[in-house]
């Protein structure tokens, strides 16, 4: 039986970010993942002859410089895009509203009270961002746990806030579980700005702005926001053979179209794992980078664990809400206010717009008007032929459940999306190519993620920090000696940033020395 | 000129009375103003109807304070609070989910429906218990500021602290989920049966411009849960002879200790002189002196309408406009000639005598949030209806009936318009048609019926918006940050001007913690002694 120091379940970016880090510090690690490529839900994949199209995740904005530094990612070939990524909010009978450069510059054309209102909201909101960032960068703080780190990152905190002034302490104490429309409302931004906001707040997570503590999702995605938003160079395929060839430099070794069968758990300590194809492998530390869901419930399976926690599992709340259209465009389609880099197009028009389509996905029902992002190629991207484009599209509030069932459902909801399309963009329909359509289903069953949920589980207060996936297992230590856990499903949660994977290949190193 | 006072309170609502009992009693000369006619607030009873008391605005009894019930002997000015017995949801099959205060009946009864939710009654019991325990002490305390270094707040986030320190660390991080959770997500990880969740739902939306599936309501449960009737945790209970019976003993306590009560007193503004209070002109011109005056109305009404602007730091005044009191609630009050039947029920069932609905599943509640969203009342309400005087006789001749009907949702305005009476009138249609659609002949035994859209609400208790905690119990606008971060002590920008009401920590019901909690910072504000106001009592 051939033996390694660590097993790596699972070639998704934090799968293979903690293999990484394992090799570098001089540990023998095996990567298995089930498909032909590495990259999980972050890739691309080929739709139609030619194009190569981003499968779920369509964009890099969380990775940051330390992390590419730390991984290699660079000398194994990661680039961006020079141009920022703008965002053109799609708005109905009026002018489409821009952002040259995500939430960062000033806003072309907006007047100055609110184009002021906007300046101060975005200022509080990333102060109170950042002091959440202190803790996402490292395993959470337990309850009851009383660590040096714990102390100085508590400590860093307090400081910020401190300098910042009581008012600014007693805002963030305020707000950090408000509705995202109470804190648009309340700021007195521009009604499409509102509107934008509140969509990038609910994206992936089954609230809408009106739902108390909606405001958390902005955080995140200003927390780990890294600057500009950023679009690789060849695509998300390109960035994951980048983490891919970086992990194989670092020493890590890689099988494709490995599944594991299960983790073999003897007296109570991980030994190895079992492959579909039956075939025994030793390690004395198995990380799982899949769903939590997937690695407790078949992985390691009920019988070895508590039945505290194995309830605690089968309450984490998994069924995603977001679904994925893929089109292949035989041309680029024009869209007012959008230029030849690639664009991100946004159709949430106001606060009311995204409340409403968030109600019927609480019953399991399709939003009349669905709110949607959608990141059209830019023109000349080699990843399609010469002249073509594509467009991906995310679709918010498509429930997991549907209730008419989603051998309609997706018709439908292709058909709602291409008319609003075709709104913005005359003659797109005719354009494409290919096209599909991932409902939560369709990314269950494809990437083995229980429920389909983009984040592994439900990104929510009651599921964040030492909650997540779920108490006593938020450390990224499951409770059977040997075994962690790392992906969207764990600490800080979802987005290609590959935290959760540096964070556990520290408390491997840790757990090992 | 009249003779002044030591302290003025505005508005005789439980909290206002509560108030000015404790400062009386230490010593204190209060005179307490009130606009109605009548004393209450919103604890009133109101013979509406010749020979029948109607509780029209608040219903039932649990939260208010045992404590408070004690140091102002309201037992000797005749309160008495009756724990009712049982309760139904009305399926729409025609099946019905009893409740019983007796825990084995109560879990049987779960168990009929889908035999592992008794089971995961026990459960669910003692977790939601645990919850109550930790933060009912906190009740009867002030807040303290987070950002402040003063040793009195640096001492009660010591006690704070101290408190969740005593939980385990899996306690603190059920603690935490606990108070963030949706009450929908958390009773999906006890039961399985929908009527039993939609009935355990209740508590965690009435009187919340939220939906059973919005992230804090399992917070709100716990506000519903933390009362007692006679040391029974969790119970509720009716007021004999009505919710005034509460803020009439109070009444009569306040004015045994030697108070003064002015019914009929609008006040117009609060004076303010210097940045110090100096007392309250009313409507008709009358002013009266007092160094501190203390509001019962609610922080918008206080602050935007009984003081100048001018008077007010701008910030504060932005602060005090986005507080959100947001109306979700109406009521629908009958007087009925006779005893409605209910054929789902057994011969002789208890459930009659306690809360009766008829909203058998989550969705169902949801959508009526849903269509208040969307700016009108829900076409399917969730109704809290009870029969207080199938237990109190005093309020209505024998054979006659009082009942209550709690109504969710119902928006402060319909699509941003002011509510008609014809609105009204079709809100009260709504109500009674789902009531008749499970009592056959129910329409034939109404002798009278008093519909209260928020308009009413606002325009007769002065509840802005009819929201009737006085703002909403969403975590910014919970404990320090109730109702403004930096003034959740009671004080106000103002010198000598105090807020008591349910504004303020910790919130609405029928409790009086908030009126008694402002006493305390104002007796330490004018050094008397507050050794008459005992501590909160441990649940055990």
């Amino acid at each position: 039986m051939k033996s390694f120091d660590t097993i790596v379940i699972g070639a998704g970016h934090n799968g293979m970010t903690a293999a990484n880090l394992l090799a570098r510090r001089g540990q023998k690690v095996l990567v298995l993942e089930a498909s032909q490529v590495p990259g999980g839900m972050a890739t691309s994949s080929e739709l139609a002859p030619g194009y190569s199209i981003p499968s779920i995740a369509h964009s890099l904005n969380g990775l940051d410089d330390k992390t590419i530094a730390a991984l290699g990612l660079a000398g194994a070939g990661l680039r961006f895009e020079p141009d920022p990524l703008p965002t053109v909010c799609l708005l109905p009978a009026a002018d489409p509203l821009v952002l040259p450069n995500g939430y960062a510059a000033p806003i072309p054309g907006m007047a100055g009270g609110d184009q002021k209102n906007w300046q101060d909201l975005l200022g509080s909101l990333s102060f109170q961002a950042a002091i959440l960032k202190q803790f996402i960068a490292s395993t959470p703080p337990q309850p009851r746990e009383r660590s040096f780190q714990l102390k100085a990152e508590g400590l860093k905190a307090a400081l910020k806030m401190k300098r910042a002034g009581k008012s600014e302490l007693r805002e963030f104490l305020r707000m950090v579980l408000m509705p995202a429309a109470d804190v648009v409302q309340e700021a007195e931004i521009d009604r499409r700005l509102a509107g934008l906001l509140s969509f990038d707040a609910t994206l992936g997570i089954a609230v809408g702005p009106r739902s108390p503590t909606s405001i958390l999702g902005l955080y995140y995605r200003l927390a780990t926001q890294t600057g500009q938003p950023r679009v690789p160079v060849g695509g998300m395929a390109a960035a994951m053979n980048a983490f891919h060839q970086a992990g194989v430099a670092a020493g890590a070794v890689f099988r494709f179209g490995t599944p594991v069968r299960r983790i073999v758990v003897d007296g109570g300590k991980v030994t190895g794992v079992v492959t579909e194809g039956g075939e025994e492998i030793g390690a004395a530390t198995v990380l799982s980078a899949i769903s939590p869901v997937a690695t407790f419930g078949s992985l390691v399976g009920s019988r070895v664990m508590d039945t505290g926690i194995v309830r605690d599992v089968r309450s984490i709340r998994t069924k995603g809400n977001v679904t994925k259209l893929n089109l292949a465009l035989g041309l680029r389609p024009t869209f007012k206010g959008a230029g030849n880099g690639a664009t991100r197009l946004v159709f949430a028009p106001s606060v009311d717009d995204v409340e409403r389509a968030f109600n019927p996905s609480k019953y399991g029902e399709l939003p009349e008007a669905p709110c949607f992002e959608a990141i059209l190629s830019a023109a000349g991207d080699q990843s399609v032929p010469a002249g073509a484009a594509y467009l991906s599209v995310s679709v918010q509030n498509t429930p997991y459940d549907l209730r008419s069932g989603w051998k309609k459902g997706r018709v439908a909801l292709m058909k709602s999306v291409m008319t609003r399309l075709e709104q913005f963009s005359p003659g797109i329909a005719k354009a494409v190519v290919a096209a599909e359509t991932l409902a939560p289903p369709d990314i269950e069953e494809r990437y083995h993620v229980p429920g389909g949920h983009w984040h592994h589980g439900e990104w929510q207060v009651d599921r964040l920090f030492f909650n997540r996936p779920v108490f006593g297992a938020a450390n990224y230590r499951a409770p059977i000696e040997g075994l962690f856990i790392c992906g969207a499903g764990t600490h800080p949660g979802g987005g290609v940033n590959g935290l959760s994977g540096l964070n556990a290949a520290r408390e491997i190193l840790g757990a090992v020395r | 000129m009249n003779k002044p006072y030591d302290v003025i309170v505005v508005g005789a609502g439980h909290n206002g009375l509560v108030n000015a009992c404790y400062l009386q009693r230490s010593g204190l000369n209060v005179l307490v103003v009130e606009k109605n006619d009548w004393i209450g607030g919103a604890a009133v009873s109101r013979e509406l109807t010749p020979g029948i008391l109607y509780s029209n605005c608040s219903y039932v009894c649990s939260l208010f304070r045992p404590e408070i019930m004690r140091d102002l002997e309201l037992a000797k000015h005749g309160l008495q609070i009756i724990a009712y017995e049982g309760g139904a949801v009305f399926k729409q099959d025609g099946d019905f989910l009893a409740s019983y205060r007796n825990h084995h009946a109560h879990r049987r009864e779960f168990a009929r429906h889908a035999p592992r939710d008794g089971e995961a009654y026990e459960r669910y019991a003692r977790d939601v218990t645990r919850q109550c325990r930790f933060i009912q002490p906190l009740l009867m305390r002030t807040a303290p500021d987070p950002a402040s270094l003063k040793p009195r707040d640096l001492g009660e986030m010591l006690f704070l602290l101290k408190k969740f320190n005593e939980l385990t660390a899996r306690e603190m991080a059920d603690t935490i989920r606990f108070w963030t959770m949706s009450i929908s997500d958390f009773l999906d990880e006890y039961f399985e049966a929908e009527v039993i969740k939609a009935y355990l739902a209740i508590s965690g939306i009435i009187g919340t411009a939220l939906g059973p599936m919005s992230p804090g309501t399992a917070y709100v449960l716990l506000h519903h849960y933390m009362g007692e009737v006679d040391g029974n945790v969790g119970a509720w209970g009716y007021a004999r002879g009505g919710m005034g019976a509460i803020t009439r003993a109070l009444s009569s306590s306040f004015l045994a200790s030697g108070g003064t009560i002015l019914t009929d007193a609008q006040v117009s503004k609060v004076l303010v002189r210097n940045g110090r209070t100096t007392g309250v002109v009313l409507e008709n011109g009358d002013e009266h002196l007092a160094t501190t005056v203390v509001s019962n109305a609610d922080v918008k009404r206080t602050f935007l309408k009984l003081v100048e602007e001018p008077e007010l730091p701008g910030d504060f005044v932005r602060q005090v406009r986005n507080f959100k009191m947001r109306g979700s609630s109406g009521k629908v009050n009958i007087a009925l000639d006779s005893l409605p039947e209910f054929p789902a029920l057994p011969k002789g069932s208890p459930c009659i005598r306690g809360d009766m609905h008829f909203t058998d599943t989550v969705e169902r509640m949801e959508r009526g949030y849903d269509d208040w969203k969307a700016g009108t009342w829900s076409a399917d309400p969730f109704l809290d209806m009870m029969i207080p005087t199938t237990i109190d006789p005093t309020m209505a001749p024998p054979g006659q009936h009082f009942m209550s009907c709690f109504v969710q949702y119902c928006p402060p305005k319909i699509r941003n318009a002011d509510w008609t009476d014809a609105d009204r009138d079709a809100f009260g249609q709504t109500v009674i048609n789902q009531i008749a659609d499970y009592s056959p002949g129910f329409k034939d035994r109404i002798i009278h019926m008093e519909v209260r859209t928020p308009r009413e609400l606002e325009a007769e208790v002065g509840l802005t918006e009819g929201n009737i905690f006085q703002g909403e119990l969403t975590f910014d606008q919970l404990l320090f940050n109730r109702p403004i971060p930096g003034y959740a002590q009671y004080r106000s920008p103002i010198a000598g001007l105090y807020i008591c009401g349910s504004s303020t920590h910790p919130g609405g019901g029928v409790m009086g913690a908030p009126g008694r909690n402002a006493a305390i910072e104002i007796m330490r504000d004018l050094k008397r002694n507050a050794s008459h106001a005992s501590p909160a009592h441990e649940i055990l």
